[in-house]
């Protein structure tokens, strides 16, 4: 038995299998015997607040406290519970809504709370990206947070909990999941098959994030952004013409990207639908949801590719400032490409590189406020700026 | 499970539960219905999340069991056979459908995924069904739709040994309705305006006899016949509305309610937006009277018996013609005290009260 899983005994099963999160696990293992009303989950994506919050939900819903194994336990991860109501932004804002019947709106969720649970129990009200929640949105919860039903217990997860209003927030209990460590990450992976090595690179590229690392890790295509990413960057090096050409490879590569994934999601919907293209009778539900998740998620693909490839830029960068101030390979995120750096290594000094990696994380800063609509523009600037960077370093 | 039955009755019940199969399903389980065969009858059942059907059909059972199936596509597929028996079996994931020469086969879905429904109890009453359907009509226009209040959206159904009290609010007006019915105990349940609407629905129409309704701490449920609807309640304190009920005030008119519903129908036209419907009641009857800067403006007299001081009093048009709606008879009574105390609106018998707020007037120039 490792320290971790010794730490782990005594805790609700289901909450127990919250991966590498020890804190966030103890602490709510001990918040779900007496609940407060509401939660508020807060760390980077991929750290696992979902996760927690499933296992939450079925501390709070399995007549066991949370077993793992019994119905209630099943519909509760898989969140499918009736006592459980999951709010899912639908686009770039949580809405007020027309009324209670109107779903993934602030009056949805608060009509469910006034209402008697489905089944004997508590019921359990979650908001994902609650930053997301427009001001009107925030003061219809609020009023429910005000004056919370006794057997409701909300949970919030925010990336960005300095998004949300104090007033959301100060009647929260806050609980902050940190980045998963590269041990455990990568661990993990491993356990799941893959190479070591390659789950080491890919939980370094992924920043941490479980679920990416897991999809870099698995499939070859993955890794393309990073290429991409680094050609660009290439390009750029060659002056001001070179950087808004690199700027429009990363635009077209993104839109490929995006082209791609709309060609996947249909077809997972194809055995939904008769020959006509059309959603069979039965399953007219079912298809309609997933039109929308799948509508939400190709929206998302493009920024998310240009933050993937921009994160794999300032990796980049972090390593050559790793390198220049001597540190040996194995502080890399790039691990598997050594190599790549001995051209520059002499040639960037480790305080232009760090101005450069300041650089790439600003743009990632302004391409995630997606009010912020030209991101070619935000591509052009910051290439511009790396271009004028490799002209000083010469 | 396996059972065979009649075309018209399996397609009838599925009919009447596809009612609360939600529109808009989070979970694909909610689009389904539940069978359950056991003894010599079909239970169907299916969820909204709010409201929730349960209808039992007699059928030769073959072998008992349960399975998930969607709601719809059931429905119109037996709705589409002839008038012939229907054979259903299920197995594991499948099920197979046979009617005279057609024969199908649906995928079932995940029977575990279906809310575990609570069965009826808690204190118990008997009504007589179409009075339930008439009294739920009469009170749940008062109900509010501001999701703002969510106690003021639901209807508040009280028991005691004297009967059942429907009560509902949205500050502007309140309508009390009492049915006498026979109960075991006492029980309270704020259930929302829409489930207590398809509870009326399926009391009403041709005479269904007695209803039946259940009140315990999560749900209230209503039985006629076969079918048994339950519904989430609200929770939260429902405002004291006996206190609200006044005396019997001095001034009374007494008019016949047809004839007054229509003039303030008349007047009303002429009444936009936030603008009132005078009343001036005096010997003679009751003076009507609108104006809209805009649109001009209308007067109509209704001769009838007013016992107490003049007054004049201004009120919404679409509460009035509510009130005079639901109050059922010939005649109607109009209790007043002053411009600023509640009207009360009665119909035939005490059984039936509906309260409305008076609009303030603009004090008199001079
Ligand atoms: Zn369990």
């Amino acid at each position: 038995m490792t320290a971790v899983e010794s730490s782990m005994e005594g805790l609700p099963p289901v909450i127990a299998d919250v991966p590498g999160q020890e804190h966030a696990s103890a602490f709510l293992a001990r918040a779900v015997q007496h609940p407060r009303h509401a939660y508020l989950f807060t760390g980077p994506e991929g750290s696992g607040k979902r996760l927690a919050m499933r296992a939450v939900a079925a501390a709070l819903l399995c007549p066991d406290g949370g077993c793992g194994d019994c119905r209630a336990c099943r519909l509760a991860l898989g969140e499918r519970h009736s006592n459980m109501l999951v709010l899912e932004p639908t686009g770039p804002d949580i809405l007020v809504g027309r009324d209670a019947g109107d779903p993934n709106t602030a009056r949805w969720l608060a009509g469910q709370a006034y209402l008697t649970p489905m089944e004997p129990g508590r019921k359990v009200l979650v908001v994902l990206q609650a930053d997301r929640l427009r001001i009107e949105a925030a003061d219809v919860l609020l009023k429910v947070l005000e004056e919370p039903p006794l057997d409701t217990v909300f949970v919030l997860l925010s990336a960005r909990p300095d998004d949300l209003p104090d007033t959301i927030r100060s009647r929260c209990q806050e609980i902050s999941f940190p980045p998963l460590s590269e041990e455990f990450v990568v661990e993990s992976l491993v356990r799941e098959g893959l190479d070591p090595g390659r789950a080491r690179l890919a939980c370094r590229l992924a920043g941490g994030n479980m679920g990416r690392a897991r999809r870099l890790a698995r499939d070859d295509d993955a890794l393309a952004f990073r290429d991409v990413a680094l050609e660009a960057a290439a390009t750029a090096g060659q002056g001001p013409p070179g950087a808004l050409a690199a700027a429009e490879q990363l635009t077209a590569a993104a839109k490929d990207f995006r082209g791609r994934l709309g060609e996947e999601l249909a077809a997972e919907l194809r055995p939904f639908l008769d020959e006509r293209g059309k959603p069979e009778e039965a399953f007219r539900g079912v298809v309609r949801r997933l039109e929308e998740q799948h509508e939400r998620r190709v929206r998302r693909a493009e920024r998310e590719f240009l933050d993937w490839s921009l994160l794999a830029l300032a990796a980049y960068w972090r390593d050559l400032v790793a390198a220049s101030s001597g540190g040996g390979d194995d502080v890399l995120i790039n691990l598997d490409r050594p190599g790549a750096l001995g051209a520059e290594r002499g040639a960037v000094s480790a305080v232009t590189a760090a101005i450069a990696m300041g650089a790439v994380e600003q743009a990632r800063a302004d391409l995630a406020d997606e009010t912020n609509l030209n991101a070619r523009l935000i591509l052009e600037r910051l290439f511009l700026r790396l271009s004028s960077l490799a002209g000083h370093a010469v | 499970m396996k059972f065979k039955c009649d075309r018209d009755a399996l397609s009838d019940a599925l009919q009447t539960v596809q009612r609360a199969v939600s529109s808009r399903p989070g979970i694909p389980a909610l689009t389904g219905v539940l069978m359950n065969a056991s003894g010599e009858e079909l239970v169907l059942a299916t969820t909204d999340l709010e409201v929730s059907a349960r209808l039992r059909l007699p059928v030769q059972v073959q072998e008992e069991g349960v399975t998930l199936i969607p709601a719809r596509l059931l429905a119109d597929m037996v709705k589409s056979f002839d008038q012939a028996p229907v054979e259903f079996e299920a197995q594991s994931n499948q099920a197979r459908i046979v009617c005279n020469n057609y024969e199908g086969t649906v995928r079932c879905l995940p029977a575990e995924d279906f809310p575990a429904l609570q069965d009826p109890g808690g204190t118990r009453v008997t009504v007589d069904a179409t009075a339930l359907a008439e009294g739920i009509a009469q009170v749940a226009r008062a109900a509010s739709r501001d999701e703002a209040r969510p106690i003021l959206t639901g209807v508040l159904l009280e028991i005691n040994r004297e009967g059942l009290t429907m009560v509902a609010t949205d500050s502007y007006r309140l309508a009390v309705r009492e049915l006498t019915a026979s109960a075991e105990g006492e029980a309270k349940a704020l259930v929302p305006e829409r489930a207590l609407g398809e509870a009326g629905r399926a009391a009403g129409g041709d005479d269904k006899g007695q209803a039946e309704l259940f009140v315990d701490q999560g749900q209230v449920a209503f039985r006629s016949g076969a079918l048994t609807l339950t519904s989430r309640l609200i929770e939260g304190e429902f405002p004291n509305y006996r206190q609200l009920l006044p005396e019997h005030y001095e001034n009374k008119l007494t008019a016949s309610r047809q004839q007054l519903l229509d003039a303030v129908r008349r007047v009303g036209l002429m009444a936009r937006e936030s603008s009132p419907v005078k009343m001036e009641f005096n010997a003679l009857g009751v003076r009507l009277s609108s104006s809209s800067p805009d649109f001009g403006g209308a007067i109509e007299s209704v001769e009838a018996q007013y016992e107490g001081e003049e007054m004049t009093a201004a009120f919404n048009p679409g509460y009035l013609v509510d009130g005079l709606t639901a109050a059922v008879g010939e005649r109607v009574e109009i209790e007043v005290r002053d411009g600023l105390k509640p009207a009360v609106i009665r119909g035939k018998g005490e059984s039936y009260v509906y309260l409305v707020m008076p609009v303030r007037l603009p004090a008199p120039v001079g």
